[in-house]
């Protein structure tokens, strides 16, 4: 007798799209706070206790697919179908980071240069010697170059797949264990 | 002899392809975590692909990071102490489990709960000015957490632990 299964890529879809959100509002928050920050490096609280609040924020989209998931459709799982929906809740959340970090690169085009002049400025504060100063200005400036590139935007999606693919995979976990274990 | 007794135990696992997995993976996290410095020493940390792996997940404040081999580290202190200590507190499970479970198991998501609950008022005191935390003691806090996080799924290790699923999707 088939059972059919309920299909998890709604919850999965919402879920990612709330991590890559999150994601992306971490990103521009500290990219922002880079920009701004002069040379000395000193201390914005107010961003500080953004940042530090949401930080590892963005690993929940798994947590909170698997629980949509299990209580819509009333279903009891094993963890490593959990597993399955947070990597694929992080898959799509870093697809959405990227699309928005794309939109708003036209938002604000010029947000990347001011990073990377930031960066710059730091570096040049730096007590070290001059040629080891001047080679780590041009790595953070072919770094920055390479970002912006769209084999840059390639391999950062690629990157973002992995970390924010791990991470819900975990949290998954967490949500088929706690929302849709058989166990007691 | 170790090699043989690890198989056995590991064959009487339901979820070897997972803790495999998950051990890989958080270890690669752990290592990508430790930045631009493992690679390359005093390598600049901004516009490092490992900053811009975990620019979405850490808030990455200079001030409030480790650096290794001259470099900032691509995370915070807070989040290296998930990232170092959850690899090997779940590669440690299946060691743990036969301890671990039955007794403690329904601690173990009490336990979580505490470790999410202290980071948040770690956060929360320091902010309102309470107290002051510092690089270790972030760090610490982390690795309650992570340590919780890996405990919490110790049952699925236990060599006694049987499938007993009716309801089952695979």
């Amino acid at each position: 007798m088939d059972t059919t299964t309920p299909s998890f890529w709604k919850h999965a879809t919402i879920a990612g799209f709330l991590v890559g959100l999150i994601a992306m509002a971490i990103g521009l928050t500290s990219s922002y706070m880079q920009a701004g920050a002069e040379p000395t490096g000193s201390i914005f609280n107010p961003a500080q206790l953004l940042g530090i609040l949401i930080c590892f924020l963005g690993a929940i989209g798994g947590f909170i697919a698997n629980k949509q998931y299990a209580q819509e459709f009333n279903q009891k799982y094993a963890i490593g179908r959990g597993a399955l929906i947070g990597l694929m809740t992080g898959l799509i959340g870093a697809v959405f980071a990227t699309l928005l970090g794309l939109v708003w690169q036209i938002v604000d085009p010029d947000l990347l240069e001011r990073v990377a002049d930031a960066a710059i400025a730091n570096t040049e504060m730096m007590d070290m010697p001059e040629d080891a100063k001047q080679s780590a200005i041009e790595s953070t400036r072919s770094a920055f170059e390479f970002q912006a590139s769209p084999l840059g935007i390639l391999a950062g999606f690629g990157i973002y797949c992995l970390i924010l693919g791990i991470v819900n995979a975990l949290s998954g976990m967490v949500g088929a264990k706690k929302y849709a274990s058989e166990e007691e | 002899m170790l090699v043989k007794t690890s198989a056995k135990l590991l064959a009487k696992y339901h979820y070897l392809g997972l803790y495999v997995s998950i051990g890989a993976g958080s270890v690669l996290l752990a290592i990508i975590a430790l930045g631009p410095g493992l690679i390359e020493s005093h390598a600049p940390h901004a516009g490092s692909w490992q900053h811009a792996a975990f620019s979405g997940l850490c808030h990455q404040l200079s001030e409030r990071s480790f650096t290794f081999n001259g470099s900032q580290m691509a995370v915070c202190s807070r989040c290296f102490g998930i990232y170092a200590f959850f690899p090997a507190a779940w590669l440690a499970l299946p060691l743990l489990a036969g301890r671990i479970s039955g007794r403690f198991t329904g601690y173990l998501e009490k336990f979580l709960f505490v470790g999410i609950l202290i980071n948040f008022v770690d956060v929360t005191g320091n902010f309102s000015g309470l107290w002051t935390n510092t690089h270790w003691s972030r760090f610490g806090l982390g690795a309650v957490f992570s340590i919780s996080l890996a405990l919490y799924f110790v049952a699925y290790f236990s060599p006694k632990s049987k499938s007993t699923s009716t309801k089952h999707i695979s």
